[in-house]
């Protein structure tokens, strides 16, 4: 049995008095990637920003149950957000590359924790844009503004900069949702790869991309866990009729 | 009627009023120019007024301008900004925050005579700074701030989201998030609001006349009288005591707020390209 990296138990959220996730229970393990599928409005990427808790900048929001990271409840006074929040990335449907040079974009995140030395922070850069395969295209033009960069590029660019405040876990809401075939399958292929060093969580709209890159897949539906197993158990031989009906393309 | 003859008449009109207000704005810049330039000499920028204004220089009125605008600017800046930072970022839309905001609004609607009489009891009488460049800078202050909070406010509120997420994101403190992405990136915004008043700033009279008096001499220290070239411009202009004097300090006030206006332009667009 793999370790467990992520535990969620009972977790319910609440937006003022609407209840967005219930009664969720489940693990991630060690070095997975775990897909979550599922209709819009289901709460996947509310569950996202339980996990590295931008959702406490959400007025009205309320958290109840309990979520791990390497055993200890994330939710506890003692925790501090801003250090949680290093050891858990996320990326967005739309990249934001921030409206500056393509490096200092990379060095955003090591200088906001104290990183000052410029032969460090370039070796940082080089390795992160190494880890989403992006320093080929872009080694030669460092200082170039980021915004100049294409849709695909820029999203490998925010993947990148995640990695420069060394994450655990990397949170993808619906990564490829604004990219192009070929830029999504380099993205996958830098997903797959990144495997090996990190933990990650995928939410698509793409039931395809879930059984392509992931080792299990969950299901949600309405804010309810419907069904968790292995990607290819699930995709095959779904045990709920309602995942099924999902997967047969019978839903939005 | 058909769709098409409507917008002929339509852009002629439009076009005509733009126009029409481009023709006398135009004008009234080229009259002043035209009647004061003629006066305005090395001489004239750098010598002490005379006579009470009939004859020497305006070295006094334009050191004066120089210190209110400049105090004045540094007093509501950081307290306007601060605010602004506040009310978007540091706190949740509330009954607070829109009492603040409304409070603001109606500030900006008074005349600034009524600023004027409140500096002169508070500063010049209650705190005792007397007619004064420090008087006349707060009270200018008091009447920059509305339109200093409402237009950082504006702007910061103009940032994305997701910029703030991308700090927050990384690890980054709230603090993080506005000083590294937020200011940087509202600055355009925040700073035609600190042109903006610093242009009111530079022109204002009545309020002037209460807070930071008329003396005809150049201010030695922020307690010092000083008449600022608007002052001036009123003083000797009302008091028909020469209409050729007013006309060239009109002119050196119109120049020093283009100047303002065309430099913080430039520079808004060389930082916007930098950071686009
Ligand atoms: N900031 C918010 N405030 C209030 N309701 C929200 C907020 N964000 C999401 N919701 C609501 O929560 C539900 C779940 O949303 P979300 O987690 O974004 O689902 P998904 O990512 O599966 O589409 C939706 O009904 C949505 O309208
Ligand atoms: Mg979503």
């Amino acid at each position: 049995m793999l370790k467990v990296k992520i535990k969620v138990d009972n977790l319910n959220v609440y937006y003022g008095n609407k209840q967005v996730i219930k009664d969720v229970n489940m693990n991630v393990s060690d070095h997975e990637i775990l897909s979550i599928i599922g209709p819009s409005k289901s709460g996947k990427s509310t569950l996202l920003h339980v996990i590295n808790r931008l959702i406490d900048n959400v007025p009205g929001a309320k958290v109840t149950g309990q979520v791990c990271i390497d055993g200890k409840n994330i939710y506890l006074d003692s925790v501090n957000v801003n250090d949680l929040r290093k050891k858990v990335g996320i990326i967005f449907a739309t990249p934001v590359p921030l409206p500056m040079s393509i490096f200092n974009n990379l060095a955003y995140g090591p200088r906001l924790h104290g990183i000052t030395n410029r032969e460090k922070l370039l070796d940082i850069a080089e390795n992160c844009l190494r880890a989403s395969s992006l320093w080929d295209e872009v080694k030669s033009r460092l200082d170039m503004s980021a915004l100049r960069l294409s849709g695909g590029q820029q999203q490998r660019l925010c993947l990148a900069r995640a990695l420069t405040v060394e994450p655990e876990i990397i949170l993808f809401d619906e990564p490829c949702s604004g990219l192009d075939p070929i830029s999504t399958s380099k993205v996958e292929s830098t997903m797959r790869e990144l495997k090996k060093n990190y933990t990650l969580i995928l939410i698509t709209n793409n039931t395809k991309q879930a059984a392509r890159v992931s080792d299990r897949t969950a299901f949600f539906l309405f804010g309810e866990l419907i069904e968790i197993g292995e990607t290819k158990r699930l995709f095959t031989a779904p045990k709920d009729k309602r995942t099924k009906d999902y997967i047969t393309g019978k839903f939005g | 009627m058909n769709p098409k003859f409507i917008q002929k008449i339509a852009s002629v009109a439009l076009g005509t009023a733009m126009l029409v207000t481009l023709s006398v704005l135009i004008f009234i810049i080229f009259y002043i120019l035209y009647q004061g330039l003629p006066i305005v000499s090395m001489e004239f920028l750098t010598t002490p007024i005379r006579d009470m204004g009939k004859s020497g220089g305006i070295f006094p009125t334009i050191i004066s301008t120089f210190y209110l605008a400049f105090l004045s600017i540094c007093i509501a800046a950081p307290l306007g900004i601060g605010t602004a930072v506040f009310l978007t970022e540091y706190t949740r839309e509330n009954t607070v925050t829109r009492v603040i905001r409304f409070t603001t609004d109606c500030l900006a609607g008074i005349p600034s005579i009524i600023f004027g009489l409140f500096g002169f009891v508070f500063f010049v009488i209650y705190l005792g700074f007397g007619w004064s460049i420090l008087a006349g800078s707060l009270t200018l202050a008091t009447m920059m701030l509305p339109t200093i909070i409402r237009t950082s406010e504006e702007a910061i509120r103009a940032v994305p989201e997701g910029f703030r997420e991308v700090t927050y994101g990384l690890g980054g403190s709230k603090w993080q998030s506005v000083t590294e992405i937020v200011l940087p990136k509202a600055f355009p915004g925040i700073l035609t609001g600190i042109i903006l008043s610093m242009g009111r700033a530079v022109s204002e009279t009545a309020a002037l006349i209460f807070t930071a008096g008329m003396s005809l001499h150049t201010p030695v220290s922020v307690l010092s009288s000083g008449r600022s070239m608007a002052v001036h411009f009123y003083t000797i202009a009302r008091e028909g005591i020469s209409l050729q004097m007013a006309f060239g300090t009109a002119a050196v006030l119109i120049v020093t707020i283009s100047i303002i206006n065309i430099s913080s332009y430039l520079l808004m667009h060389k930082y916007m390209r930098k950071y686009a």
